[in-house]
């Protein structure tokens, strides 16, 4: 186990190190020069010379990208050129409302997709089985901003019933909390909850067609326990393992739903870092992400690894 | 496998909006019934009638038109950008897998660290970089999804190469370049061609979603993500400016994950 | 595991963080929607309007502005002229007191503006006719020019003109737009990049009683739609922005109203003299003018609500030259003009448009009437920050609609973008008439006279098309009906004093 874990870990940190790379080249591709961003349309070339001096940018690329991830070690993701306030502690902010958005989501799209998954499994072939597919296979067919689009129209403009944006922390009123976050959660995890219907489908049928299935069927059990007890309580593994995965993509899509419904989490944060040229916060949200991900492939692994006794004994 | 494939209804279903929707795609000009970049600064923003079926936009324009057009644009950015992802990844996935040892080790950290950096933000970021217009979103698209193509062929790779007909054509001193494209590339091919069905989907996807940002087709031609962004700021006065091009979005990127459902079944029947 | 424990323990931190961010309002608060978020809170780096509109509702300038333009007094009580127009002498008003505590005097302000005149400000061009600044007496300044300056004294009703702490400054260093500390009703509590910044009152402001609330917070929603929605729904009381075709709709809205301004702006189209193309050919820009029907862009892009124009200053403006109306639109002498300069069939020309739903849509329409009259017009929709880069460079044969916005003096419509060394002269237009022209009207401290010189300035303008001026904004607020006492500077910002809420 601790060798598999260390072998998993070797093999994340030099990933790790590529996705420092990429993120830090991506970001000298951008057009635009910062400094003429941070000098705005009205700054003399004399300004420009200074800006350009103060922040680095004639240095040579090797020696920005060294300076930039020693100071990322240290927690240093720098300063924001537009508003002069420091990174780390802007992301410190963000991070955990688009974690509530992101398992907000999760929770949606496991209560959806995980009955859905199971029906279809059980009446696999019958016509159940093509609708509960088709619904699955429509909810990731939505592009999910328009889906927020038509959300907001309906149940905000139209109905009033829930805020069109923004955004309120549990701990300050959970009610209201719970009313701006329900809108961006059904969108955002609508197409997770068809990914998660798919998975399970085929994790129960994997399953169903096990030894220990017939076995508990051929003892006359009652069909409802052998799904929940035998087969289900068996398909649990690929489909944690699978949650875990895609929670790395739930942050990414959370750039769109962020955006449309004025969320200030890490996902509109990058889009706009984008369209204003600010270097550091991009590099520091995509490293993140990137990093977000790699985590969560390696708790996956270790879930499967954990979860999985055959897996364990050949390794071992 | 024709008949496993005819056989599923819902794959047949998606295969029959593609071929809709394509046919749309090329026939627009024939039947659309309005120009859709021309302009009637009297009809602004007027509600769905007999004329206008779909309404007008907020320059007067026929979103109906706009739609039937829009296909084009949407089709051709999920095609080509498949295209460009595959032509990428695939060669990369097929020559590491095959070469293996350091290379493979090299390339797929590589692979790995572009695959664990979200999707669309790498899109995005590529895509400001190369400035807006349908072709940059395109090349954005293609070289954010190349990485899963080399994951996959890569995938495959390993398993075709153990077989014993590679071996045997390896003793027989065909040549490598021969083996990789022939033998290798041909049995692979299958499972990356569903791979790309699903790929379109996810390309339509992502050009609205471009295109929404602003960083796809640019005006007045139409596609479905800039018409809805455009739509945005007017959602309470002109709703159906945003209803109809999501509807195409939705019709047509269901129609590609039900075919490629649909073939990925009827490749491999045990799932 | 230590480490592991430590992340858990930030992260709550950082939850709880955002939760005391995320207070829910009061009734004694206003709620102001933003479009944009605003740069840094520091008027001598700031150069987006949206972070003015906080700074506005935060700092007390040392002159102000009313919509007619008219300078008020505001940090200075009075000030005079010497004679030979080149020593300004300032009174400050006293028993003031910065946000955190330290005393208003002389000496702060002669920190502040020769830190405006310093090195990365923004301002120093604003100010730059300013020789010295002296303090000889705790309420009084003395500033010395270089020439006399007709423009000084706006100037200072504007960015210049807001005063820091002189210890904030000291302590924050180049970070003072973080959390800036200024003299005004309302203090600086908490920024949330992206989604509010939130300001108190300051009890200890020594005109405090005309500030009817107790927080200010702004939100931050880019989404026109999306903020309309919140207005609509209650969560806000004062919104900007409003995209103008909604204007009509919400007119028969009784839990509303719509706030227009009238501000000094144009917008238009810049062409580049130096991109070598057809738009060199005096006949091609003025064929390209008869090509645009501007009311009818007013009409259709923005319902009527804006004001059609063809010179820096708006029709119903006294600077107006009425001799130059704007033109009616004309295809055919367009057509007429085309072929008179030699040119065959429709004249290709790319207009760069920034990435904004409005500025696109005025973009599509001069595109639309061009192509029934003579021209191939190809649009180029880029965001903002890379047109920025792209006109520095040069890099385009025309740019728009873009113009000067937020100005309470001619000088800043007017030099900055015909003078050949003025900082937004992107067409890069070099006539040594107009340059005699602006630099008169620089020195002028007669205000008839500088009008006179401004008319002849703006039918100059007309005459060479170094920049098609389109029309001029009025920019929208939407407030809850109970909202009383609106008013805005003569830059266009909302200034809170008398502002109530039933």
């Amino acid at each position: 186990m601790i060798g598999f874990l260390i072998q998993r870990l070797l093999v994340a940190i030099p990933t790790l190190l590529i996705i420092s790379v990429i993120v830090f080249c991506l970001q000298q591709l951008l057009p635009g020069d910062p400094a003429l961003v941070i000098g705005g349309g009205e700054a003399t070339p004399a300004m420009l010379a200074e800006i350009r001096e103060r922040y680095g940018f004639n240095d040579p690329l090797i020696v920005q990208y060294w300076h930039w991830i020693t100071s990322v070690m240290h927690g240093d993701f720098g300063v924001s050129y537009r508003t002069r306030e420091e990174i780390g502690p802007m992301l410190a902010a963000k991070i955990p409302v688009t974690l509530h958005l992101a398992l907000a989501a999760m929770f949606i799209s496991l209560i959806i997709g995980i009955p859905a998954g199971i029906l279809a499994a059980i009446w696999r072939g019958r016509g159940w089985d093509h609708v509960v597919t088709i619904t699955a296979l429509s909810g990731i067919s939505i592009p999910n901003f328009w889906l927020g689009i038509m959300m907001i129209l309906l149940f905000a403009v139209n109905l009033g019933w829930l805020p069109a944006s923004g955004y309120v922390s549990p701990f300050v009123d959970p009610w209201a909390s719970l009313k701006s976050i329900t809108m961006p959660a059904i969108v955002l995890g609508t197409a997770l909850a068809a990914a998660m219907m798919r998975h399970t489908r085929s994790a129960m049928l994997t399953v169903m067609s096990q030894d220990y299935v017939r076995t508990a069927r051929a003892k006359g059990q009652r069909e409802w326990i052998v799904i929940l007890k035998h087969a289900f309580l068996n398909a649990q593994v690929p489909i944690i393992t699978l949650a875990t995965l895609q929670f790395g993509t739930l942050l990414a899509g959370a750039v769109l739903t962020e955006q449309i419904f004025s969320i200030p989490g890490i996902g509109k944060m990058v889009v706009d870092a984008v369209f204003n040229r600010e270097y550091q916060a991009v590099q520091a949200v995509t490293l993140l992400s990137g990093a977000a991900f790699v985590l969560m492939s390696l708790l996956a692994d270790v879930l499967y690894f954990w979860a999985n006794p055959k897996l364990r004994s050949k390794t071992l | 496998m024709v008949r496993r494939f005819t056989r599923n209804r819902a794959a047949v279903f998606g295969l029959a909006i593609v071929a809709l929707f394509v046919v749309i795609a090329i026939v627009a000009p024939l039947i659309s019934p309005f120009d859709p970049i021309k302009t009637n600064w009297g009809l602004v923003r007027k509600a769905p009638s007999a004329a206008h079926w779909f309404g007008t936009d907020e320059l007067g324009r026929d979103v109906l038109s706009r739609v039937l057009y829009g296909a084009r644009a949407s089709l051709y950015a999920g095609v080509v950008s498949v295209v460009i992802a595959f032509a990428i990844g695939v060669p990369i996935g097929i020559i590491s897998g095959f070469a293996g040892g350091v290379l493979d080790v090299v390339v797929m950290r590589v692979v790995d660290a572009f695959l664990a950096i979200p999707f669309l933000i790498l899109a995005i970021a590529l895509a400001a970089f190369l400035g807006p217009s349908l072709t940059n979103a395109m090349i954005a698209i293609g070289v954010s999804t190349a990485p899963v193509f080399a994951r996959l062929a890569r995938g495959q790779t390993l398993i075709i190469k153990v077989e014993e007909y590679i071996e045997a054509a390896r003793s027989m001193g065909v040549r490598p370049s021969t083996i990789l494209t022939k033998y290798i590339f041909a049995n692979a091919l299958p499972p990356l061609l569903v791979q790309s069905t699903l790929a379109i989907a996810t390309a339509i996807i992502a050009e609205a979603a471009l295109a929404f940002l602003g960083l796809g087709q640019q005006p007045p031609d139409a596609s479905w993500g800039s018409m809805l962004n455009s739509a945005r700021s007017s959602l309470g006065l002109a709703p159906w400016m945003a209803i109809y091009p999501g509807i195409a979005i939705f019709l047509t990127v269901l129609g590609f994950n039900l075919l490629g459902d649909g073939l990925h079944d009827a490749l491999d029947p045990k799932a | 595991m230590k480490r592991i424990a430590s992340h858990i323990r930030s992260v709550a931190l950082a939850a709880l963080a955002t939760a005391a961010f995320g207070a829910a309002a009061h009734s004694a608060d206003l709620r102001i929607a933003l479009a944009d978020d605003p740069d840094a809170l520091d008027s001598m780096t700031n150069r987006a309007q949206t972070g003015i509109t906080v700074l506005t509702a935060m700092c007390d300038r040392l002159m102000w502005t009313d919509s007619k333009l008219t300078l008020t007094p505001g940090l200075a009580k009075s000030w005079n002229w010497s004679a030979d127009g080149l020593t300004l002498t300032m009174d400050l008003v006293e028993g003031a007191k910065f946000q955190d505590g330290t005393p208003f005097d002389a000496e702060a302000v002669k920190i502040n503006i020769e830190r405006y005149l310093g090195k990365g400000s923004q301002r120093a061009d604003d100010i730059s006719t300013i020789a010295s600044v002296e303090a000889p007496s705790a309420n009084k300044v003395i500033i010395k020019t270089k020439v006399p300056s007709a423009q000084l004294l706006s100037k200072l009703a504007e960015r210049p003109g807001i005063i820091f702490s002189p210890a904030a400054i000291k302590s924050l260093g180049e970070n003072l737009g973080r959390a800036p500390v200024c003299i005004g009703p309302y203090k600086f509590v908490e920024r949330v990049a992206q989604d509010r910044i939130v300001l108190a009152k300051d009890t200890a402001y020594y005109d405090a009683g005309k500030y009817s609330f107790d927080k200010v917070i702004f939100r931050i929603i880019p989404d026109d739609a999306v903020r309309l929605a919140n207005l609509q729904s209650g969560e806000l009381d004062l919104m900007e922005k409003l995209d103008p075709s909604n204007a009509a709709s919400l007119a028969s809205d009784k839990k509303l109203q719509i706030l227009p301004i009238t501000v000094l702006n144009n917008q238009t189209l810049v062409l580049n003299f130096n991109f070598n193309g057809p738009m060199q050919n005096p006949k091609i820009r003025e064929a390209l003018e008869y090509s645009i029907d501007r009311q009818a862009i007013v009409d259709v892009a923005f319902a009527g609500q804006y004001q059609a124009g063809n010179q820096f200053a708006a029709p119903d403006s006294p600077f107006y030259n009425s001799k130059f109306p704007v033109p009616a639109r004309d295809p055919a002498k367009a057509k007429a003009l085309i072929a008179e300069a030699g040119i065959k069939g429709p004249v290709p020309f790319t207009i760069l448009v920034p990435n904004r739903p409005l500025s696109v849509r005025v973009g599509e329409m001069i595109q639309a009437m061009g192509s029934d009259a003579g021209f191939a017009i190809k649009l180029d929709v880029v965001d903002f920050a890379t047109t920025l880069k792209m006109t520095d460079e040069g890099k385009f044969e025309s740019w728009g609609p873009i113009g000067p916005q937020f100005a309470n003096d001619l000088d800043t419509v007017a030099f900055a973008v015909l003078h050949s060394t003025g900082g937004r002269n992107l067409t890069r237009y070099k006539s040594p008439e107009m340059d005699k022209l602006l630099e008169a009207s620089r020195t002028a401290t007669d205000p008839a006279k500088r009008m006179e010189i401004f008319k002849e300035a703006a039918a100059l303008a007309v005459k060479d098309r170094p920049v098609l001026y389109l029309y001029h904004q009025k920019p929208l607020f939407v407030a809850k009906a109970g909202l009383k006492g609106f008013h805005t500077t003569g830059d266009g910002f909302p200034k809170l004093d008398g502002l109530t809420l039933n």
